[in-house]
């Protein structure tokens, strides 16, 4: 088996793992199905059924983990290296045809993680307003903040990165 | 300017987050908008990897002549300090045709691409645009690369069209001096008169002044006589004596030039002599006389001729003007040796065979006469030169009927033999170039060119 296919499988793996410890029922195993979709079109090299199998493989983890919840730091970060970054570099080593990464581009990327993680988790956890923010009631502003202040504060240092290079 | 585009995986990947967001809301639970916002680096990543690439992409054209409908190569390498992958087309001008319609064609970066055009037209002709879709590793983004292919192609006319050109000329030829009633004449410097100009009249006869009263080209016609008689002066040198691959030589392939000549203006009531000489002296001399009896002594005279020599090297400096044959072979030198005893009248005498025959001939009376030489040039051409010139200076017809040389048959050959080869191609040219300029007409005899083709390609290779 080829370096960059092994990669895909175990990164596949970890999804699923990490989708039946977050899952508290046991239809959550359907996620195998998508995943599975993913690694026929890589071994048969079928382009048109990548992308799709990928965004099924996205989108059924994350349905069967709405159940538990996120109000916490330590709760994200753990969500984050079992869940989050897997599913990232996922998507990165299954439309890559190749194993190597730009290291100086994944890192440009990742910083936009890191941004979005310092304002809606960190900055309210020392100021003592995350009880507020990330109240179960309070899912649908938190969420679409999540996103787009993200992106704002994202983006213009991306900019600069690509200035300096 | 650069322009980057979202690829339709781009497309797709910005909805799915928002998607995954409204999921979020429904459900009430933030799981899915994290995994969303997970996905959203892979947009940074592919941005940043596209923006601040730069390709360089380098045209490597097939070398060689281009002619109108024989395709050549063009080959595009492309250089990237990242590997990206392109997608690319050409968009070629009127003047060119790609060979497989609908190029296009994904490569990776710093790899080579390579096609086949056809040429429509000749010209000079720059070939056109290469576009291309450069892409990131994801696929995600797109950016636009163009690149004009920069060399300009010289495209010659085709195979076809040249050789209906040459056909063409050598009817042309034919014309002029066979089905011509005024074949064998000359033209002299007795003004006749005044027609209007006809293609294949010489330019400088154009008479401008009357040309501007009506109109219309007009050009002056020269009284045309007929030359006393024709001289053949046959080289016999060791250059001609020397045998072929395939047992002949160029002298056998004179001889037979020469009698058919001969016997053409002969039939035609012409007078006819003819003078041999090797590049030493001369071997037998015949005045111009008429009737068959001058013919038959001379078809008796040409058997006798010398035979053909075999060398042991083929000699490459054959265009030395000095008149040493210290670098003649041994069976070369014995017979020089032997010809040497033959007496001739010229001062130039030992010196040089063709100016002793020339002086022979000038020697025989003033009369004006048509005389043809046959010879390779490569012994003393510049002999030839000077006799073409003293022959002019005495106001005869010069024609030069240069025979089948055997260079003109190499396909192959190493580089320091095609080096010396077009050095001597050159020299032959720029003596012929000289003779054309005193008005000698000049006869080439090869059986095709392709010889000389390599030879000018070596030579444009070279400059």
């Amino acid at each position: 088996m080829k370096k960059h296919d092994l990669i895909i499988h175990i990164l596949g793996t970890i999804l699923v793992l990490s989708t039946l410890h977050y899952s508290s029922t046991p239809y959550s195993l359907i996620a195998v199905l998508p995943f599975a979709l993913v690694s026929y079109s890589i071994e048969r090299d079928e382009e048109r059924l990548l992308l799709p199998s990928l965004i099924l493989a996205t989108l059924v983890p994350s349905f069967f983990l709405t159940t538990g919840s996120m109000n916490e730091l330590f709760s994200l970060i753990v969500f984050s290296i079992v869940f989050g970054i897997p599913l990232f570099l996922y998507w990165t080593f299954t439309l890559l045809e190749k194993t190597e990464i730009g290291l100086k581009a994944a890192g440009a990327a990742l910083t936009y993680v890191l941004i979005t993680c310092l304002i809606f988790y960190l900055l309210p956890e020392l100021l003592g307003i995350s009880e507020f923010i990330f109240s179960p009631e309070n899912t649908g502003p938190q969420t679409l903040m999540f996103l787009g202040s993200g992106m704002i504060v994202a983006l213009p240092f991306h900019v600069i990165l690509e200035l300096k290079s | 300017m650069r322009e980057i585009e979202l690829t339709w995986r781009g497309k797709m990947l910005i909805i799915l987050p928002i998607f995954m967001v409204a999921i979020s809301i429904f459900r009430g639970e933030p799981f899915i908008a994290v995994a969303g916002a997970f996905l959203v680096p892979l947009l940074f990543y592919s941005h940043f990897e596209i923006s601040d690439c730069t390709v360089e992409i380098e045209d490597k054209i097939s070398r060689g002549n281009k002619t109108v409908g024989e395709s050549f190569r063009v080959a595009h390498k492309v250089r990237s300090e990242r590997d990206l992958k392109l997608r690319i087309s050409t968009d070629l001008k009127d003047e060119f045709e790609l060979k497989n319609d609908g190029f296009e064609e994904e490569i990776q970066t710093n790899s080579q691409i390579s096609y086949r055009i056809d040429p429509k037209s000749r010209g000079y002709h720059r070939i056109g645009k290469l576009n291309g879709w450069l892409y990131d590793p994801l696929k995600i983004y797109k950016r636009v690369v163009e690149h004009d292919i920069q060399p300009e192609i010289v495209v010659h006319s085709s195979k076809d069209a040249i050789k209906k050109g040459k056909t063409y000329s050598m009817r042309r030829h034919l014309e002029e001096y066979v089905e011509d009633p005024f074949a064998f004449t000359i033209r002299s410097n007795e003004f006749e008169g005044i027609r209007e100009f006809q293609p294949g009249d010489p330019l400088r006869d154009i008479h401008w002044k009357s040309s501007s009263k009506f109109q219309k080209l007009m050009t002056r016609i020269y009284e045309r006589v007929s030359p006393v008689g024709a001289q053949i002066l046959l080289d016999c040198s060791p250059s001609m004596r020397r045998k072929l691959p395939d047992g002949t030589t160029k002298l056998d392939h004179s001889i037979y030039v020469s009698l058919q000549v001969l016997n053409v203006f002969y039939t035609r009531g012409h007078k006819i002599g003819m003078t041999a000489h090797d590049h030493k002296d001369v071997l037998f001399h015949q005045q111009p006389d008429s009737g068959m009896a001058a013919f038959k002594r001379l078809y008796e005279k040409v058997s006798d001729l010398p035979g053909a020599i075999k060398t042991k090297r083929r000699s490459i400096e054959r265009y030395e003007t000095s008149t040493k044959i210290n670098d003649l072979d041994e069976e070369e030198t014995r017979f020089s040796e032997k010809i040497g005893k033959l007496s001739s009248v010229s001062t130039r005498k030992h010196l040089s065979g063709i100016l002793s025959s020339v002086d022979l001939t000038r020697v025989r009376g003033e009369e004006r006469k048509l005389v043809i030489m046959i010879s390779d040039l490569e012994m003393q051409p510049q002999a030839a030169l000077k006799a073409v010139k003293d022959l002019k200076d005495t106001k005869n017809e010069v024609w030069l009927i240069v025979p089948f040389s055997p260079w003109y048959e190499f396909s192959e050959a190493d580089q320091e033999t095609l080096e010396k080869t077009y050095e001597e191609y050159e020299k032959l040219e720029t003596i012929l170039e000289k003779m054309t300029r005193l008005g000698c007409q000049i006869f080439e005899l090869y059986p095709g060119k392709e010889g000389i083709a390599i030879l000018e390609e070596w030579g444009e290779r070279k400059t």
